[in-house]
């Protein structure tokens, strides 16, 4: 029986990549099933799309770039109606220590404060190490927006778990 | 220098289960293409069809029609500057045929994301922020006479609701954050008779809400939530039908909108900033779906295009030049703007 190539290329690319794919969307969602239905639209436009993006060798960077776009410009109600049920995810966390797990989940409480758009640009830049233009590249947006974005957040973060003052990466001005 | 942050998102990301999504990725790219070719067939007919009555309009070249144009436009258009240091920001107006615009108000940053002309054109609100806390005054300048007035002082403000006018240009309705510390989307209503006091309270469970001002639908609320949604003023859903808008859009453009930003008098278009945008939170729209429905009503080749709403009329800014078009889309003529608003924005019209 003759093998649809394409098609198992694309199952081989689904199966390889999920798990990353889900742990960034974990990170931008902070909700097991948010990121899962992220990635499955994400996978799915990438779908679409594959006869394209396999050929340019590109189909995890296409498919990381729509996730991002779907998540600061889509997902706003279901972000809402979690606040609205005033229901935090269960803080995913562990630590070396009672003290990281502390800190941890005062920053996994914070980063639920954020806008959808400034959480995808500290998981950019912190998580993914993406440079400013790489970040503003991806979101579509300018590196001024991404610098501005990523001093608010990172100013809340500090408000909010008073522990990352003291860290030097934290002080401020360490990020200009 | 080591990066508590990233430590951090390392740990939360190992909780990320990893399903096999295959099968549903496959089922869901299949109802996506059902739905692209639906709605690209009936653009396609739109298109056709509006192309052949002159209905549709994408305008593709422009009269010269100076003066048409401007008797179209007769009130004050708006602009954001942010040309000074430090963030500092001024709000300009300028009408058809002034050389120069004037300056209406000076500020910081906080003025483009707040600044608000009320639709009669008498009054210009702003949030002004005061420490780091999240709170805010509310101010009000008189355009007439200069006079400014505090109608609220440190109220604890919601982000994403940013002041806004009711039709009659009475009152502003302005979101807040919950004093009990909830999270939430509440709004309240200040009026310019009763500054300090706040008025009715209105739980709108989106962003960025925007006032039907005339027609079937006054009154009625349009707001930002997974797409446009609309309300009634006692909170019932809107007979207006904005389920399609969105949707439409990605799946003819393939443009994600990321906020809606200004609708017509009736409501029946909404201006939307989309992935062409190239700022954090746009005052300036790129493209026009019409409601209900969704249909395309005017969308940009290019970055630098925005449009506001000027009564019944609709103006497209480009390269220098207002397009004034009616609410069909047809061309009515093409104004230059002064060189001097090349850099600022344009954010509203009024009067």
């Amino acid at each position: 029986m003759e093998t649809d190539l394409p098609a198992a290329q694309f199952e081989e690319f689904v199966r390889a990549r999920t798990p990353a794919l889900m742990r960034t969307a974990f990170l931008l969602t902070g909700d097991q099933h948010l990121a899962e239905d992220l990635v499955q639209s994400a996978l799915a436009r990438a779908h679409r799309a594959w006869s394209r993006i396999r050929e340019e060798q590109n189909a995890e960077a296409y498919t990381r770039k729509i996730m991002y776009h779907l998540q600061v410009s889509w997902w706003r109600r279901k972000r809402l109606k979690e606040q609205h049920a005033d229901v935090l995810p269960e803080p995913p966390v562990s630590g070396d220590s009672a003290e990281d797990s502390v800190r941890r989940i005062a920053v996994w409480e914070a980063l639920a404060r954020l806008t959808p758009r400034q959480r995808a640009v500290l998981v950019l830049r912190f998580y993914e190490d993406r440079s400013v233009a790489e970040t503003a590249e991806l979101l579509g947006c300018s590196e001024g927006a991404i610098k501005s974005q990523t001093s608010k957040a990172l100013n809340l973060l500090r408000t909010k778990v008073p522990e990352l003052r003291d860290h030097r990466f934290f002080a401020e001005g360490s990020l200009a | 220098m080591s990066n508590p942050l990233k430590e951090d998102f390392a740990s939360f990301a190992e909780h990320a289960a990893a399903p096999d999504m295959h099968a549903a990725v496959l089922a869901r790219s299949k109802r996506l293409g059902v739905r692209r070719a639906v709605a690209g067939a009936v653009t396609a007919l739109v298109v056709l069809f509006g192309g052949v009555t002159g209905a549709f309009a994408i305008v593709n070249s422009w009269p010269e029609e100076l003066s048409e144009a401007a008797a179209a436009v007769p009130g004050t258009f708006y602009y954001l500057d942010q040309g000074g240091e430090g963030g500092a920001t001024r709000v300009l107006s300028w009408k058809a045929g002034d050389d120069e615009p004037a300056v209406v108000l000076e500020g910081d940053d906080t003025l483009r994301s707040t600044a608000t002309i009320s639709p009669d054109g008498r009054n210009i609100a702003w949030r002004e922020t005061t420490g780091d806390g999240g709170t805010a005054n509310l101010k009000v300048k008189d355009l007439a006479t200069g006079v400014v007035t505090t109608l609220m002082d440190e109220f604890r403000y919601l982000p994403c609701a940013e002041p806004v006018w009711s039709p009659d240009s009475r009152s502003l309705l302005v979101g807040r954050q919950p004093l009990d510390e909830s999270v939430g989307v509440h709004a309240f209503y200040v009026s310019l008779d009763a500054p300090q006091e706040f008025g009715d309270d209105v739980e709108i469970p989106g962003c960025h809400p925007r006032f039907v001002a005339e027609g079937e639908f006054a009154g009625d609320i349009l707001y930002w939530g997974n797409g446009i949604e609309a309300m009634a003023p006692d909170g019932s859903p809107s007979g207006l039908d904005t389920a399609d808008a969105v949707s439409t859009l990605y799946d003819t453009l393939g443009r994600t909108a990321s906020s809606l930003v200004a609708i017509s008098p009736d409501g029946r278009k909404a201006c939307l900033s989309t992935d062409l945008e190239t700022v954090d939170r746009a005052i300036s729209c790129d493209t026009i779906v019409e409601l209900p429905g969704g249909r395309v009503f005017q969308s940009p080749d290019h970055f630098s295009v925005a449009y506001v709403f000027a009564g019944p009329v609709v103006v497209g800014r480009s390269e220098g030049e207002l397009k004034v078009m009616e609410s069909s889309g047809a061309a009515i003529g093409t104004l230059g703007e002064p060189a001097s608003l090349a850099e600022a924005e344009l954010f509203a019209y009024a009067g």
